[in-house]
């Protein structure tokens, strides 16, 4: 047996290295995770063709579809009435929208996700008109087919129907200059 | 009766209890029609309890009320109802939103960490232990080299007082 | 008015912010220079900072009884037509009300503590006093400063927004509270850890006081998890009442560490041993603690809404749990050579020994439940990929070392302490090993055929007979010697050895709980059905009928009734009613399931969405044996409360007294 006053020395000894190493570790961890949305999904659809859809217009008789819209750069913003981001976003879109309309390198369609007729009407009527079209995605399988999590998502598609990326939250000026240039759209 | 055999009764039929009480009264006098769950439901509720509500918090579709994941389990119907297999359709909602729709991790790369160290804690932590106690009973022995042999341990002791 | 009230909350908080600084500062003085009367007024700051802190909540309780919406957090959280009820339990609905809960707990338990250990631990005092000085300044300082309840909005609102629908429950008025009863408990035995590392020495009376304090907080720890279980089982409406969600592992994980503390600690007071893992223990625990706030109050796991606007508040709360688990560990690593302890384990076969393989068990269930509600984390930081680690993970892996558990619980409390002859050991497991047996067999008669099923029933009726057994071994030896009843003789025998049979009621508790899992896991049945009015299911004993769907309007909320009949053999014998619920202010939608309990099984109904022809989907649970859960949570609770009411056995021999006077450090 040890004596007293050898025994009371502090030693280093393989499990102080091991607790301090767990402790520190976790710490780490955790500060790396204050600085993360614990929501965010990354998208799968990066990378790969855009998912087959043919939606009802929303404000009138056509159709909404992704086989129409081959061969020119896409930008398709998911959005709703409901959504309290989007009229963070709406301003920016409906100008970009009005830029869209006068160029034909670039093409934007909206789908209304999970909403009402109704409900979407009130909101363009109270926020401004969109100038481009947008399908109507009522119970969101579409939604779901793009991997759709939260509100506002908005997908930019390459002239070959190759999603390049994906935004989610509300655009910012930056944000779209910057996934524009990624589809080969200068703006 | 002695205690112990008594015992050993009220023990199998409190375990019992569960067993009569699930079976389901098949002999009802009502004569409304009664709705049964079929093999789809089960599969329903199976392939449900596996995937992730996308919009919830860490719940899946089949607990959450949300609409985005009844939509799903809808989806998990209709699929089941077209003949497609249950890997067929976790595979058609991990392609879309990737590992994260899995309640529990796919069992590749990294993922064997969750597995293996539990073990390796437990192994190690085992080791430990067994080694720890072997040095403590050699000290324990050196110590006290002609400790009796105790007849009442210190439990009987406590059992006994009055 | 009243909005001065908040005012002198505020006042009152920061004053005590203060208070608690100079108790640092006077405590730490009087350790050094051992001079009675700063130590005198560290000990009366904290008790002035419980009556400050008790005024600062009470002012933001007294904003919600009145719906002073000019209070944020009021007008945030209430409504002016929220019933009374739900703006009392609304203080501890959201962020900064929770935290000061929090605060006022750990100013109630401060000032307990050093009013009743002040004579009994003299030496340890100035330690005790600055470590819980030092907790209270670092959440009073996040109230003050980052969270603060009692700030002002101008012009006020004219009605506010409303408490969050799904705490809008009588549950919800003592889940919270019991919680974090159980959370900030742990803060005194911390102290008292923090104190016996600095001083090098826990004697019979640092066992003595820890382990009161551990089993309290334990006891409201589990208290606080089973109310939540309870919660989630009848508002969240999924049938179940555990996800392993990581609310809820955070609440788990400090039970674990708790509970392996509250077995080790009977070594330490029997035996002389394991010093150095017991305060390993309770700094353990109590990190987990603070821990479990953090993952739930910091949006690092789960998202949170309103509150996450302010980064500066994960990383507070962060930093403070930083330099509580550096402070605590660092003690732990460089003082363990101290506290040495002074016995030697004698056999593999003895309590000793079963305690350290309970404790590893526990410790593994602990370290899995925490490495996969951080899992998804390292992930991220690692590979930037989203995985989720959920309820089929931790069923796999967790539960199968809580199911060793339970198979120690027979084993452990039959041993003796030093050691037991394996020949005696064998005689006293005979029986619960053949009661196993015939529980297997009777499971697999009832169709059982998963593996863990298997094993945890197995367990159960292993460890059921061992503690009744072991009550009757008790009981007989007692009557054999005293020649009384069988009456007379328990209650002698339980009243004589009141930490042993407390502790033994607790394990027939948690078996209790177990055994409901178990037969509301294994044998729950569920539908999903669309049911047209006339139309029926059958669940468990039950012939359920649908009789359709009708409007029900709440004070603030509007609603969705299904009216269900239900008949047994034919016979009618109620109504059932669940609803759908639309809350107008925060415009959500919460599921009211109508369930009828009883101790056979739970009938559990949830209404789904509305479809054509008054028809509707409908979500029905038979959930045999669940009351069972609660009531073994009560068996628990009676265990403890005997277990708590002994006097261990260092304060029993005049020998021991002797060495319970603390020994001058």
């Amino acid at each position: 047996m040890t004596t007293l006053a050898q025994s009371q020395a502090p030693k280093l000894r393989p499990w102080k290295l091991v607790l301090g190493g767990i402790v520190m570790a976790m710490l780490a961890v955790l500060a790396w995770g204050l600085t993360r949305d614990p929501s965010y999904i990354p998208s799968q659809l990066v990378g790969r063709s855009v998912p087959a859809f043919a939606l009802p217009e929303l404000n009138g008789n056509g159709t909404v579809a992704a086989d129409d819209l081959r061969g020119t750069p896409l930008v398709i913003n998911f959005w709703a009435s409901w959504c309290v981001s989007c009229r963070a976003e709406h301003g920016l879109l409906t100008g970009f929208g009005r830029e869209v309309a006068s160029r034909d390198d670039v093409r934007i369609v909206g789908i209304n996700y999970r909403d009402a007729p109704a409900a979407a009407a009130r909101f363009q009527d109270e926020l401004g008109t969109f100038s481009y079209r947008s399908g109507q995605d009522p119970s969101g399988r579409t939604g779901i087919d793009f991997g759709v999590y939260g509100l506002p998502e908005t997908f930019f598609i390459d002239r070959d129907g190759i999603v390049m990326a994906r935004h989610v939250g509300p655009l910012t000026e930056a944000a779209l200059k910057h996934n524009l240039s990624l589809i080969g759209v200068t703006r | 009766m002695r205690p112990r055999r008594i015992l050993a009764i009220v023990l199998v039929a409190a375990l019992a209890v569960p067993a009569v009480a699930v079976p389901v009264s098949t002999t009802s006098v009502l004569a409304q029609p009664v709705k049964q769950q079929d093999a789809v439901d089960a599969r329903v509720f199976a392939i449900g309890a596996k995937l992730r509500c996308p919009v919830c918090q860490s719940e899946t579709i089949l607990d959450s009320h949300s609409s985005s994941a009844k939509e799903m389990l809808r989806i998990v119907r209709e699929q089941i109802d077209a003949g497609r297999s249950d890997v067929e359709i976790v595979g058609y909602f991990h392609d879309r939103y990737g590992d994260y729709v899995l309640m529990q991790p796919p069992a590749r790369g990294a993922n064997h960490v969750l597995w293996v160290l539990p073990l390796l804690i437990l192994l190690v932590g085992g080791l430990w232990l067994a080694r720890w106690l072997g040095r403590s009973r050699r000290a324990a022995a050196a110590a006290a080299p002609a400790a009796p042999a105790v007849a009442f341990t210190e439990h009987d002791l406590e059992r006994l007082k009055l | 008015m009243t909005a001065s009230l908040v005012k002198i909350g505020l006042s009152a908080a920061t004053t005590a912010f203060a208070l608690s600084l100079f108790a640092i500062l006077a405590a730490a003085l009087a350790a050094r220079g051992s001079r009675p009367a700063f130590l005198v007024g560290a000990r009366n700051a904290l008790i002035v900072n419980f009556a400050l802190v008790t005024l600062a909540a009470f002012t933001v309780m007294w904003s919600f009884v009145v719906t002073d919406f000019s209070v944020l957090y009021v007008a945030e959280n209430a409504n002016s037509r929220l019933p009374l009820l739900y703006r009392l339990t609304a203080l501890w609905g959201a962020h900064e009300g929770s935290l000061l809960l929090w605060l006022w707990y750990l100013c109630l338990f401060s000032a307990i503590a050093v009013m009743i250990h002040w004579r009994s631990h003299p030496l340890s005092m100035p330690w005790i006093i600055a470590t819980l000085a030092a907790v209270q300044a670092g959440f009073i300082g996040f109230i003050v400063f980052l969270s603060s309840p009692f700030r002002e909005i101008f012009p006020a609102p004219p009605d506010g927004r409303d408490l969050n629908p799904l705490l809008q429950d009588p549950g919800l008025a003592f889940h919270p509270p019991l919680l974090y009863m159980g959370y900030v408990a742990f803060s005194v035995p911390f102290a008292f850890a923090v104190a016996a590392l600095i001083r090098g020495h826990a004697g019979a009376e640092w066992v003595r006081a820890v382990r009161r304090w551990t089993l309290f907080a334990w006891a409201a720890l589990t208290s606080g998890i089973m109310l939540g279980g309870y919660w989630a089982y009848y508002e969240l409406g999924w049938g179940g009442y555990w996800a392993w969600d990581p609310v809820e592992n955070a609440s788990f994980l400090p039970w674990l560490t708790g509970t392996a503390f509250l077995h080790s600690i009977m070594a330490q007071d029997r035996r002389n041993m394991f010093h150095t893992w017991n305060v390993f223990l309770i700094v353990t625990t109590f990190a987990l603690s603070l821990l479990g706030t953090f993952l739930v109050r910091s949006g690092v796991l789960t998202s949170v809404h309103s509150f996450a606007v302010d980064p500066g508040r994960g990383t507070y709360m962060l930093a403070f749990l930083a330099v509580v688990m550096v402070a605590g560990y660092g003690l732990v690593v460089w003082r363990a050579e101290r506290l040495t302890a002074a016995t030697q384990l004698e056999s593999a076969w003895s309590r000793e020994a079963m305690l350290l393989v309970n404790n590893l068990f526990l410790l593994a269930a602990a370290a899995v439940v925490l490495l996969g509600t951080l899992y998804p984390l390292i992930v991220e930081a690692v590979s930037g990929d989203r995985v989720t680690v959920g309820a089929p993970y931790f069923n796999k892996v967790a539960i199968p070392m809580l199911v060793a558990v339970v198979f120690l619980m027979g084993i452990g409390p039959v041993v003796p302490w030093r050691s037991i002859k394996a020949r005696r050991l064998r005689d006293l497991l005979r029986w619960p090993a053949l009661a196993a047996l015939v529980a297997l067999a009777v499971a697999l008669l009832a169709g059982v055929r998963e593996a863990i099923g298997l094993a945890a029933i197995g367990a159960v009726a292993f460890t059921l007979s061992a503690t009744l057994l072991d009550f009757r071994r008790s009981v007989a030896a007692h009557r054999a010697v005293a020649r009384g009843g069988w009456l007379s003789s328990t209650w002698r025998v339980m009243r004589n050895a009141r930490q042993r049979y407390g502790g033994m009621i607790v394990h027939l508790g948690i078996l209790v709980i177990a055994f409901g899992m178990l037969a509301s896991g294994l044998f729950q049945q569920t539908v999903i059905v669309s049911l047209k009015p006339g139309e029926s299911i059958a669940l468990g004993p039950y012939h359920v009928t649908f009789r359709g769907v009708e409007s029900v309007d709440g004070p603030n909320y509007r609603a969705r009734a299904g009216r269900f009949d239900v008949s047994r053999d034919g016979v009618p014998v109620m109504e059932m009613r669940p609803e759908k619920r639309s809350y107008q202010e925060r415009q959500m939608v919460t599921t009211e399931a109508a369930i009828a309990s009883s101790l056979m099984g739970d009938l559990y109904l949830v209404l789904g969405d509305e479809a054509a022809h008054g028809a509707a989907t409908v979500r029905g649970y038979w959930n045999p044996l669940i009351l069972w859960l609660w009531v073994g949570w009560l068996v628990v609770l009676v265990g403890a409360a005997v277990a708590g009411s002994a006097r261990l056995s260092a304060a029993r021999t005049p020998a021991a007294a002797a060495v319970a006077q603390e020994q001058p450090a």
